[in-house]
Parts: structure tokens; sequence; C-alpha cells
């Protein structure tokens, strides 16, 4: 040892890991040849063997090794079948054990005893066949030794002794051989196992390390240098203040006293645990890692280890953090969507194909008085009554068909309170980005204030026409009364005189008779006039609107056709049967006709335009009357339902016709009104219910009674 | 010999009302086209019957009738509403009638004008 010493170059290589075992393993053997050296000389000493085989051996063994360790120093071993030269070493050694056996004696017996060790040492470092084969030399080398005893100096030697010890060293050596058999099989695999651990943990990005429970490094492996740039060894000597920023350390160790806590109370199963930290690189850079720790026990349940495992998510911090933004700005993006839906006094809604809410806002929540939770999920049919829902579901059915967003439309909402409100809605499809529909959307106003302000108006309007019309009845009885029956009453009484007057002919008096029928036949037409002007009398039956008209248009046409009116008629045939006074409705109708028909007079363009048709909603029925006269001015608008209102010249009308139509509809429970056509001329509406509740008959026949 | 006061703005029914009676019946009849002239007359001629107009222009018919409610002379003189208002009740508003109120629409049929008067007369 001591002159290898003296060589300027390392004994032990550095660089080359398995040759500096190799060599490792040579100076291993080298000392057993050094012990081997001092048995010689004690041998030689006691008289056990010749002074030629302590010299031989000396030489040969200084030269076996010296030329070894050059072979393994030079890398000249790289270049043979087995670099290990284990095979070249104890064929040496027991080449070397065969010289001494020669002059050995009775203490051969002893020196066998060596070649044992160094087959030992080739069990475990030899393959089965090698194995065989040093074998094989060994026993052909103590053959030989025996041999050269049998020939050149037998005496004094045991032969019986000798072949006995040859046949035993041979079973020690088969036996010795299966076991090596055994024992390199189970070296194969285990250095198969830790080849594939160590390309793991070498090739590995991800840094395992281990630590004990004080937290100090017991194992890191070098994939630290790709994460960290310091060295496995420059790892375990830092401080964790070293290893990671302040902020993640705060976290390890909360983490690390957490589990503790746990630890201290009773055993809960395994405990593992993962963090993202933030660790130090060695030019001054930091890594986003993200890092589970295990901790690992002894069979009583006491933590021993822990074991982490390291991973570098810089670029899924990255990623994670380029979403972040991304989902910043959709969120942002969303919250200005959402706070321009929520804010509106609209409500905004959207359905899937079934009609259940999927988005609402918080004006839909106002408008049906129900939370969002209580809204999302629910059908729309449970904010309408049975006929509401019948026209919202044809409305979307329309929508679905066409794919074209609704005009503004009436949706009767029915609030949760069971308030019905009026509520103007659009709708339009919702498509997926295949283009398919996957819904509805749109968008509805509480138009309930303004429709209620508007009925309230209707009503004062109602109120005051019905006041003014009171006040004009009077005058109707007197009109009636004075102007008819009063200059009828002197006729009559005239009348009777001549009856009573003797010497009439018989011709005479069945004149008068005559005279005096006819005059029954005004007064009863004067009652009537007066009488409906008291009690409208009303006959209600189920009849067709459609039929009403047709029936007038029919009576009336000659009139049209004289004045050469052109009468273009739409019948909604779809309308059904309800209550009416069809006899009042006809005269209505054919105020309307009449109407139109004396504006019209005159004008070059005469056509009378008659439409029934669904209401705004299908409770209802609509009927329009139109020409294309001379419009209504502006300051008689508000006049023309009034009592003797009249724009005909004098005589031609009495201005009773629209007051009385008035009347006839209002009656029905529906509403008249006109409008200027923008081409020209007027058009009177009419808005029937179809379906009325008996209420207002009763109170009409109470009234009655 | 019954005495009976027309008051109707008709001056042609109230003249041919007087014929009709003169030719059916002994009818004292004295007639009036004004409510003022009517209320004179019936405060000095005392008559068994009036037979009042509604519908007049100045003094309302109600109006007369009211005041010859209130003068104890007239307050008995039962009074027939000849009107073209059939109603009753078109007249209850006008204040509180004393006497009997008879209604007779117009045009009048004077055999049954003449039934009614009888029939007033003879319950008084």
């Amino acid at each position: 040892m001591q002159k290898k010493s003296s060589f300027d170059f390392a004994i032990i290589p550095r660089d080359d890991l398995k040759q500096a075992l190799r060599l490792r393993r040579f100076f291993m053997a080298f000392t057993a040849y050094i012990i081997c050296a001092f048995l010689c000389y004690f041998a030689y000493f006691a008289g056990f063997v010749a002074w030629e085989a302590f010299l031989g051996w000396g030489i040969f063994a200084t030269i076996i090794n010296v030329s070894i360790y050059i072979f393994l120093r030079t890398g000249l071993n790289l270049k043979m079948a087995d670099p290990s030269l284990t095979v070249i070493q104890m064929c040496a050694a027991i080449v070397m054990v065969m010289y001494v056996m020669l002059f050995a004696n009775e203490s051969r017996a002893l020196w066998l005893l060596i070649y044992v060790i160094i087959l030992l040492f080739g069990i475990f470092r030899l393959n089965t066949r090698e194995f065989l084969y040093v074998s094989l030399f060994t026993l052909l080398t103590y053959g030989g030794v025996i041999a050269y005893l049998h020939f050149y100096r037998p005496q004094g030697v045991n032969f019986h002794m000798e072949y006995l010890q040859w046949a035993v060293l041979a079973g020690i050596l088969a036996l010795f051989s299966v076991i090596g058999g055994d024992i390199s099989g189970l070296r194969a695999n285990l250095s198969k196992s830790r080849s594939t651990i160590k390309q793991m943990t070498d090739n590995m990005q991800d840094v395992i390390f281990v630590m004990d429970m004080n937290l100090n490094y017991t194992y890191i492996s070098p994939s630290v240098e790709i994460l960290r740039g310091y060295t496995p060894e420059e790892v375990m000597k830092q401080t964790p203040l070293e290893a990671m920023t302040p902020f993640s350390l705060e976290l390890a160790s909360r983490m690390l006293s957490e589990v503790m806590e746990r630890e201290k109370a009773e055993y809960q199963g395994d405990i593992s645990r993962t963090l993202q930290l933030e660790v130090k690189r060695k030019d001054g850079t930091t890594v986003w890692t993200e890092t589970k720790f295990t901790f690992i026990r002894n069979e009583n349940q006491q933590p021993l280890h822990i074991v982490g495992v390291m991973r570098d998510i810089t670029e899924r911090k990255k990623a994670e953090s380029q979403r972040e933004a991304m989902l910043e700005e959709i969120r942002r993006a969303e919250e200005k969507y959402r706070s321009i839906l929520e804010n509106i006094r609209e409500a905004y809604f959207e359905v899937d194909l079934a009609g259940n809410f999927t988005f609402v806002n918080d004006s839909l929540g106002r408008l049906t008085m129900c939370s969002r939770e209580e809204l999302l999920g629910a059908n729309y049919t449970k904010f309408s009554d049975e006929e509401g829902s019948k026209i919202v579901y044809e409305t979307f059915h329309k929508v679905y068909k066409t794919g074209d967003p609704t005009e503004v439309f009436d949706w009767p909402v029915v609030r949760k309170d069971g308030f019905k409100g009026y509520v103007e809605a659009s709708i339009m499809l919702q498509k997926d980005s295949a283009g398919n529909p996957i819904g509805f959307k749109g968008v509805l106003r509480d138009v309930t204030e303004r429709k209620q302000a508007e009925q309230e108006l209707q009503q004062a309007r109602d109120k005051l026409i019905q006041a003014e019309k009171l006040s004009a009845l009077g005058q109707l009885s007197i009109v009636v009364a004075h102007e008819i029956l009063n200059p009828l009453n002197i006729i009559s009484m005239e009348l009777q005189i001549l009856q009573a007057l003797e010497g009439m002919s018989s011709e005479v008096q069945e004149e008068l008779k005559i005279c005096m029928l006819q005059i029954d036949r005004i007064v009863a037409i004067a009652e009537e006039l007066k009488q409906f002007a008291h009690n409208p009398g009303k006959k209600m039956e189920q009849a067709d609107i459609n039929s009403v008209i047709s029936h007038i248009l029919n009576i009336y046409k000659s009139h049209l056709r004289t004045d050469e009116i052109r009468t273009e008629v739409h019948y909604q045939r779809e309308l059904p049967k309800f209550l009416m006074d069809s006899k009042k409705m006809e005269q209505v109708i054919l105020n309307l006709i009449s109407n139109a028909r004396a504006a019209m007079a005159g004008h070059e363009k005469k056509v009378l335009h008659i439409t029934t048709d669904w209401g705004e909603n299908y409770d209802q029925a609509r009927i329009i009357v139109s020409d294309t006269g001379s419009g209504i001015k502006r300051e008689h608008m508000s006049k023309i339902f009034e009592p003797f209102f009249t724009t005909n010249e004098q005589g031609t009308g009495t201005g009773l016709g629209l007051y009385i139509s008035h009347d006839i509809i209002r009656d029905h429970g529906g509403k008249i009104w006109a409008e200027n056509n923008a081409s020209g001329g007027a058009s009177f509406y009419i808005s029937l219910p179809l379906k009325r509740n008996g209420l207002k008959k009763t109170l009409n026949n109470k009234e009655r009674g | 010999m019954v005495k009976i006061l027309v008051i109707d703005d008709e001056e042609h029914f109230c003249r041919a009302l007087k014929i009709g009676f003169s030719m059916k019946t002994a009818f004292q009849v004295k007639t009036t086209t004004q409510g003022e002239e009517g209320i004179r007359l019936a405060k000095l001629m005392k008559p068994d019957i009036i037979l009042l107009d509604i519908m007049m222009p100045g003094m309302a018919g109600t109006e007369v009738a009211e005041i010859l409610a209130e003068d104890p002379v007239t307050s008995s003189i039962p009074i027939i509403f000849v009107t073209a208002i059939v109603k009753e009740d078109e007249v209850k508003g006008s204040g509180g009638l004393a006497g009997k109120r008879i209604f007779i629409a117009k045009p009048v049929n004077i055999d049954e004008l003449i039934k009614k008067i009888n029939a007033v007369l003879s319950h008084a």
C-alpha cells in the first residue's frame, strides 16, 4: 500500500465509478495476498514449508498484483471479455496456492482451505459456468500437485489422504456451484432492478428525496441538479431558507407542523400532502414545483421518513397563469354582461327546448316574484295560466319553426302571488356553435303599470262617457218625447176628434183607423228607442261573428253597389262562436258600414275593408271596419262616440249610431275605438272577449229585475 | 159639473182635448199653455182635476205640481200627469209631490183619459 501512495495520480480513480469499484475489489484481494504472505512466512518459520515456497510465492504474487493493477488503472481490462478480471485473478491465486502446496508437506490440507476461500469469493462474482471452469481448474491443479508429488517426492505423503482431500474438494466445489448458481440468479435480478431504478432516478425529471423526521436529507436524487442547479451534496448542506422562498417555507412548515400535530394523535392512515413550492435555483432564479410529501412509517406506525417527490411545474404554472388571465378576462366580460343583464329593468331569460329556465336575471325574479333558485330549472308554464301557456307555447313553436325572432307580444304572466301582470315579450332562438337550436332566449318587460294606467284612463274615459251619456239619456228622452210624441199626440187627438165626429162615412172611418195604426207604429218605435236608452234588454246567444257580418253585408250590398263601394272581407274562420246579442251586434256592424259609406261619399277610391281576426291574445275576437274616406279630424276623435255627435249634413244622421254601438260593445265586455289609417280613411276596431264569466250577465239581469 | 184644468205647452193639444171632451163629456174644461197661468187658474177656479204636462218650457210640470201641493187651497186637487215620459220613477227625483199622482202617456187616447178621470173623481 505504501509504495502505491507515491503515485502522483489517485490510487482509485474518481471519474469512473465502475473502475473504482474494480480497483477497490482488487485492493481487497491484495490484502488477502498480504495475509497469505504472512501465513506463508509463518509456515516457513514453523518449518511447514520450504523456503523456496515462500520466496516463489512472494515474487509471483508481486508480479501478478502489479500487472493487474496496471491493467485496471490503465483501462486495458476494459478491452477484455471480463473487465473485472475476476477469473484471471482467481486462477492466478489458485496457481499460487498450488505452488505453495507443492512445498507444504503435512500442512497441505490447510492450504486447501485457502482454495475454498478463493472460490467462496467466486460464488459471488462468477456465473455458474465460469465457476465450473474455475472449479475444474482448481481440481486439475490440485490433481497436478498430487501427481507431481506422486512421481517426484512420494516420500512422506499419505496419498490416500490426498485423494480423499481431492474428492472432498470436488464435492465442496459441486455444492458451491449449485449455491453460486442460485446467488448469481439473485444477483442478476438485483442488478436488473437496481439498474431499472437507477435509470429511473437518473433520467427522471422529478426529484426524489428522503428526509428523516428531523428534516435532514438522507437521500436526494441527482435530478435535483437539473431542477435547481445544485448537486445532491450541495442540497444536503442547505438550510430550508436557502432552498425555497419564505412564502413556500411558511407553507411547508405549516403543513409539517399540522401533520406532526396529527401524528401526536392516534394513527389515521397514511398521510401525504402535496404542496406547490417555489424553490430557489443556484442561478438565483426560482422554480415552481409541486412536491408531494409522504410519511413513511415502521411496522409500529411510527413515522420514520418523509419521502418527497418534487416536480417542476413551471410550464404548468405558466399555462395556469395564462389560463387564469384568460379566465379573468372571461370573468370580467361575463361580469360586465351579467351586470348589464342584472341591472336592466327588462327581464332576461334563457330556456332549453323543453321550456325550462337555464338562465334568468334578477328582473325576471322581480317580475314573477320568484327567487332565481325557484326559477332555474322550472318550466315557463309555471308563470302563466293555461291559456297564457298555450299562447306562449305557440309563440315558441313558431320561433322554432321559422327561426325568426318574434315581434313584441303579450305574455300573460301570473305572478307567484297570483297577480296577473301585463308583460311584453320578445323571444328568439338560441343555437349552439353548430347552428342547432338548443333553446330560446328572450326579454320580458313588465308593462303592468302602463297597462293599469291605460286601463284607468280607459275607465275614466268610460266613466266620463257614461256620465255624459246619462245626461244625454234624459236629453234623448226629451228629444223622443217632445219632438216625436208631442206632435204625434196632437195628430192622434185630431184623428180621435175626427173619428168622434158624427156623419163620417165608413170609408173615412177606415182611413182614419189606418192613420191611427201608423201613429201606433211610430209610437212603438219611439218607445223602443226610449226603452233602449234605459235598458239594453239583451238577448244573449252563442253566435258566429262572421255570420253576423255577412248577414249585414248581404242586406246592405245593394246600397254599397249603388255607391260603387268595393268591399274586401277577410274572415278568421277559426274564431269560435261566442255569447252575443246578435241583433245588437248587427246594429253595430250596420252603423259602422253606414258610417264608412257616408265617409267615402264623394271620394274617388271607395273600398270598404272588413276583417275579423284573433285579438291581441287568443281570448279575444277583433273586427276591423276600414274605409278609404276622409278620416276623422283630430278634434273629433274624442267626440265620435258621444250622443248626437255627427259630422254628416244636418238631417242625414242622428249622431246616435256610434254612441249606441259603443254602448252595445261595452255591454258585451268589449272595446271599440277608431284610428285614422296611414293611407287615408279611418278604421274602427272592435275587440270582444270570446269567453266571459257570467258575472256581467247576472248583474244586468239584476238591474233589469 | 166637473171642472177640469189642462196645463200643457202644446196649444193644439189643449184645443183638441177641449173639443174631444166637449164631444164626449159634459166636463167644463179650461186650458192654459203656461205653468204660472195654470197655478193662478187652479187657485181661482178650484178644478176637480188637473191634467198637467211635465215637460214644458219655463216652469216644468213637476214644479207646478209642487207649488199646487204647497197651497192648501189647491193641495187636495188630484193631478193627472199627461206626459211623453211614461216611467213613474223618472219624475220621482223631482221633489215631493203631494196628492194623487196618476200618469197617462202621450199620445193620449181620449176615451181612456175620460175613464181615468171618472175613476179618480169617483174615488175622491
